[in-house]
């Protein structure tokens, strides 16, 4: 599971949550992967990201340190942050962990980098 | 007709069949190629995204719909296809309910609803994925949803809930070669619409519904059907008025022992659990249970690649406007574009904004 996609998942779909957003993170097990850097696609996919759930995220997994507390505004000025995001949104694999939902504690496990966020019906 | 109850439905004939016949595909890369299409319309789509966008492919399966210049989500209910599929750099899984989506409101781009909603068993449920798609889509953001029609080109459904044989026999397992009979006079499609079985869903809420005690009743169910259904899968003749009582999704080969208290557990599993746990602990019950189930699955796959098996799933098929009935009674949705494609109907549909007003 990459910090991108965890930056869109929420567990609003429990009982009684409505928000359920951002997940909090415990990472037991990440690697790093090579993906080819492309300064655009990582301009347009943070169009669509919420920042500061991806710090907050990265900051419980010790990879924040290089990330802005804001962003600047064009971020096409900013080679360095552009590719210190495309590290964090797809180079970072969470093999192993869980997901935990902010509003109830309920947690949902991560294997061979899937998250699992299946409940039963009367969750 | 036969009844089916909704939930057993969607658990037994097709979450669970779908796990099975993952581990079918899993052996043989080949065999996907040939028993999942492939849609150039779908695919088209999603190449055709501006890039850097954000695509949902709901019940993703194999994930077969990516692209280089778009970052896609998938999203299924079963395991064991999603760990067969291949890691992309552009590419996420994650498992999830295509009517409860793990996602935040207004997030995403795009959304693939190819050959999902078919397999839900109520309008209530098939109503709620499309709302669930509406919410997640941004305004603006467009999905395109694909289900089975009831007209098809090749055959007459003999209703519009049916299940739907799958012939683990004409397909390829292993590299090895389908055993098909030589049919003269129809088409491998032909076949299994001719040989759908009509259901009626209905919706038994008498019970709890947690997945566990579902899970439960459902293999008490499988082995009280058993005995009846071995000879209707066993027969070729097609049935147009349904058989008195329901093929197991998948078939069984051995015999099953009686349960303790059978009888009683036939009108009420509860009540016969809560009794069988006098004479054997629950855990023992269960552990037995599934014991002889892991045993059966076992021994039907065995069996799967020396002779003519037959795999049930369910399936509602949309009659011409239902999937354009459907998507206009979703509030935030407007139809684009409808199609008719080999047996499916197609519709791409866009998000308006609440205060969107219809012409």
């Amino acid at each position: 599971m990459k910090l991108l996609t965890h930056n869109f998942m929420s567990s609003r779909f429990l009982k009684g949550v409505n928000e359920g957003y951002p997940l909090r993170l415990h990472v037991t097990k990440m690697e790093n992967r090579d993906v080819e850097f492309n300064a655009e696609f990582v301009k347009n996919i943070m169009s669509k990201c919420d920042y500061g759930a991806l710090r907050t995220a990265c900051e419980s997994i010790n990879e924040a340190s290089k990330l802005p507390a804001n962003l600047p505004d064009d971020l096409s000025e900013h080679d360095d942050i552009l590719r210190e995001l495309h590290r964090v949104l797809f180079c970072i694999e969470v093999i192993e962990g869980e997901l935990e939902c902010p509003d109830t504690g309920r947690r949902f496990p991560i294997h061979d980098s899937i998250p699992n966020l299946l409940v039963e019906d009367n969750e | 007709m036969t009844s089916v109850d909704q939930s057993t439905a969607e658990s037994e004939y097709v979450h669970s069949i779908y796990s099975r016949l993952a581990t079918y595909q899993k052996q043989d890369k080949r065999s996907s190629q040939t028993s999942h299409r492939i849609w150039p319309r779908v695919r088209h789509f999603v190449e055709s995204l501006p890039p850097g966008c954000v695509v949902v492919d709901v019940g993703c399966g194999e994930a077969k719909y990516t692209s280089p210049s778009v970052f896609v989500m998938g999203i299924d209910a079963c395991s064991e296809v999603l760990l067969s599929v291949k890691q992309k750099s552009k590419l996420d899984l994650m498992l999830g309910d295509a009517v409860t989506l793990p996602l935040r409101d207004g997030c995403v781009d795009a959304i693939l609803n190819v050959s999902v909603i078919h397999h839900l068993s109520t309008v209530t449920r098939r109503r709620q994925a499309l709302k669930e798609c509406a919410r997640c889509l941004r305004v603006g953001g467009q999905m395109l949803l694909y289900t089975w029609a009831f007209e098809q080109p090749n055959g007459v459904f003999p209703s519009q809930d049916v299940l739907v044989p799958w012939n683990l026999h004409e397909t390829v397992i292993n590299g090895r070669l389908p055993k098909v009979k030589f049919h003269m006079n129809s088409t491998k499609e032909q076949r299994i619409i001719e040989a759908s079985i009509p259901v009626n869903i209905t919706s038994n809420c008498e019970q709890p519904t947690t997945s566990s005690s579902r899970w439960f009743s459902t293999i008490l169910n499988k082995v009280n059907t058993i005995k009846e259904a071995l000879p209707s899968i066993v027969s070729l003749s097609p049935r147009k008025e349904g058989p008195a009582t329901l093929p197991a999704a998948s078939p069984q080969f051995l015999p099953t022992t009686k349960s303790l208290i059978s009888g009683i557990r036939r009108w009420s599993p509860m009540l016969g659990r809560r009794l069988a746990s006098l004479i054997v602990p629950v855990e023992e019950q269960f552990a037995e249970e599934l014991s002889q189930t892991i045993l059966r699955e076992s021994v039907t796959e065995a069996m799967a690649t020396l002779r003519e098996v037959t795999f049930y799933r369910f399936y509602h098929v949309f009659r011409k406007g239902e999937l354009e009935d459907l998507v206009e009674s979703t509030p935030s949705l407007r139809i684009l574009s409808s199609t008719f494609e080999h047996g499916n109907w197609c519709v791409v549909a866009e998000k308006v904004p609440e205060n969107y007003v219809r012409i």
